[in-house]
């Protein structure tokens, strides 16, 4: 935990010294995002390494044989730490969301031998985390929602097309900020739907919406939204002035706050490119 | 002429586990204790190691155990000219590999397998050593680009610089080479410029060429793989219960189809009467291709398991495999030649 918690305050140092606005405790505990379900729910077992979406980087498939649970209080201790951690450290008016696996996404990337049905995996994961956020939620300010599998074209149809109750399921009761995050994909005939759903933020990858804006502006009006503008998957360098062009046609279309960042975790860039980036970010604000 | 392979020719897909002591010394060298002769030395002796393994288990088309590459594409990326390295990179878990960037244009300059592959030929108990390359694609996909305005050009031109590195092999007296394509079938949109750059990087290359594929969804390239230029195809099927073969047939896939019967990522040994009757399995569903068509592998690289598991996976592949060719005997002789005029 040490060596955990050495980084961590690396990273909000880091964060400090650009001025994020919103900042995790760079989540170095877990393997990946759907290791950090399974510190939430219980994810019974984990099965050999899967391609997560598709990218060269692999996650340990969650082997579903019981009921979705919600777990102990482990995720909450740890959030705690990160919270006392961030509590000694972060800039003037920062807040700390919690990342969480999105239902979709859960339901997309587990094996079910229980359910026998994605949309029973969802609500069921969905009902399981609702009760980890409410016990975590004072201590966070906010919640960060990632589900690539909303917009994943391939995702199963029926599961995709209840998202809207998914998530009525998933929110109910949390009333700290929730920023659902979406990356990899950004199917347009989707927009509606998501622009719906019961979230404060959203959170849309720009870097695989740059030439689908158009379709987005109808939906933006004032909804806050976050624009996923820094490619957490290539080291090329973005420009400051086109991250500030792009967030500034958002506003002039009505978005009531445009939040920018990665467009995905950063486990896919090496750390000193991810920490160019974040400085990037700083100058953005700046700018 | 008989080339003297067995029916169903076993092989590796080309990495196996390095010796521990091999290991050592590579940390030794990084911590300047020994000299780059020492580490020559050491990998020299570890391909000699290798291909003893090989011989015990009565592998056919043996490797070198791709015993001097760390990572099949940093490999690559440092010899190439244009790419450059910002530090480690999360695979899974707690499994890192260097990551390079492209940041100008690539280019081939020294040979970069040639003197492996002449000193493993020179030790080698077969005349048919296999040498393995990262295909243009993989190389693309799994590096990130800086310079060119698009993956695909990038891909050309990475095409374009490992047919220069095929060609010198040839030139060295390769008689086969597996072009290594693990990314091909990832991103869907891509696969038919992804079929051009292999062709393109396999052009002129007249001697046998195997495509290696594993892991993902194969619906996406199997409909392409009758347009790959290659003789051969070798799969990850043992880790799938054999699944895709259903879609072999479905797209009458003409190449001669590599096997996979041992699962990579477990320490299980295989029972020869497993693999004999996988084989057969496989053989008898894949009815339109005839017997000569088949050779037989491991799914994938055995470097992550640990060399006994490794060694006995091996032996139990042979073993299986001769079962079966028992079955086979008669007027079945796979060809080493290449099937095709590239």
């Amino acid at each position: 935990m040490a060596e955990i918690s050495r980084i961590s305050s690396r990273l909000l140092g880091l964060a400090k010294e650009a001025a994020i606005d919103y900042v995790t405790g760079g989540n170095f505990l877990w393997d990946d995002i759907v290791d950090m379900a399974c510190s939430q729910v219980t994810c019974h077992e984990r099965n050999g390494l899967m391609r997560f979406y598709e990218n060269n980087f692999y996650y340990r498939a969650p082997v579903l044989k019981g009921q979705l649970e919600t777990r102990d209080q482990e995720y909450l201790t740890l959030t705690r730490l990160f919270r006392s951690q961030f509590d000694k450290n972060h800039a003037e008016g920062a807040k700390l969301k919690s990342s969480l696996l999105g239902p979709i996404s859960f339901a997309s990337l587990s094996q079910d031998s229980y359910y026998n049905d994605r949309v029973e995996v969802a609500f069921a994961y969905s009902k399981a985390l609702n009760r980890s956020m409410l016990n975590v939620q004072e201590v966070v300010d906010a919640f960060e929602i990632q589900d690539p599998s909303i917009f994943d074209r391939r995702a199963d149809q029926k599961l995709r097309s209840r998202v809207s109750e998914i998530y009525q399921s998933l929110v109910g009761g949390v009333t700290k900020e929730k920023h659902l995050i979406t990356y990899f994909f950004l199917d347009s005939s989707s927009l509606k739907q998501f622009f719906d759903l019961p979230v404060d933020v959203f959170g849309l990858d720009m870097i695989e919406g740059r030439n689908k804006m158009r379709q987005i502006y109808p939906f933006v009006k004032e909804r806050r939204v976050y624009l996923g503008v820094l490619d957490s998957r290539t080291t090329k360098m973005e420009r400051v002035s086109s991250i500030k062009r792009m967030a500034s046609r958002f506003s002039a279309k009505g978005a009531s706050d445009v939040i920018v960042g990665f467009n995905s975790f950063t486990d896919f860039i090496p750390e000193i490119v991810a920490s160019r980036k974040v400085r990037l970010l700083g100058k953005v604000k700046k700018a | 002429m008989n080339n003297g392979l067995p029916p169903l020719p076993t092989t590796v897909i080309g990495s196996y586990p390095r010796p521990k002591w091999l290991r050592e010394v590579i940390r030794l060298r990084s911590l300047g204790r020994f000299n780059d002769e020492d580490l020559s030395e050491a990998l020299n002796d570890s391909v000699q190691v290798v291909l003893r393994d090989h011989q015990v288990a009565g592998v056919d088309v043996p490797t070198d155990g791709e015993m001097r590459r760390d990572e099949m594409v940093e490999f690559f990326a440092e010899r190439l000219g244009g790419f450059m390295f910002y530090g480690p990179v999360r695979v899974w878990g707690p499994n890192y590999y260097r990551k390079p960037s492209v940041v100008s244009k690539v280019r081939h300059g020294e040979p970069m397998l040639v003197d492996e592959f002449r000193y493993a030929s020179s030790i080698s108990y077969s005349p048919y050593l296999k040498v393995t390359i990262t295909g243009p694609y993989t190389m693309a996909d799994w590096s990130y680009n800086e310079y060119y305005k698009s993956k695909e050009e990038l891909a050309h031109d990475l095409a374009k610089a490992m047919n220069s590195e095929m060609k010198a092999l040839v030139e060295s007296g390769a008689k086969i080479i597996q072009v290594d394509e693990p990314a091909i079938h990832t991103h869907r949109e891509e696969v038919k410029w992804a079929v051009d750059v292999v062709n393109e990087s396999i052009k002129g290359i007249n001697v046998k060429v195997v495509l290696h594929v594993c892991y993902g969804d194969y619906s996406v390239i199997f409909p392409h793989l009758n347009e790959i230029q290659v003789d051969q195809v070798n799969l990850a099927l043992k880790n799938y219960e054999y699944e895709p073969i259903k879609l072999l047939k479905r797209y009458k896939v003409e190449k001669e189809i590599g096997i996979g019967v041992i699962d990579v990522h477990t320490n299980r040994v295989e029972t020869k009467e497993e693999v004999a009757k996988d084989l057969n399995r496989v053989i008898r569903y894949l009815d339109y291709l005839s017997p000569d068509k088949f050779w037989v592998n491991p799914d994938c690289g055995l470097k992550l398991r640990p060399r006994k598991v490794a060694l006995e996976k091996l032996k139990s592949m042979v073993a299986g495999t001769s079962v079966l060719r028992e079955k086979l005997k008669g007027g079945v002789e796979p060809s080493i030649g290449p099937t095709i005029n590239r």
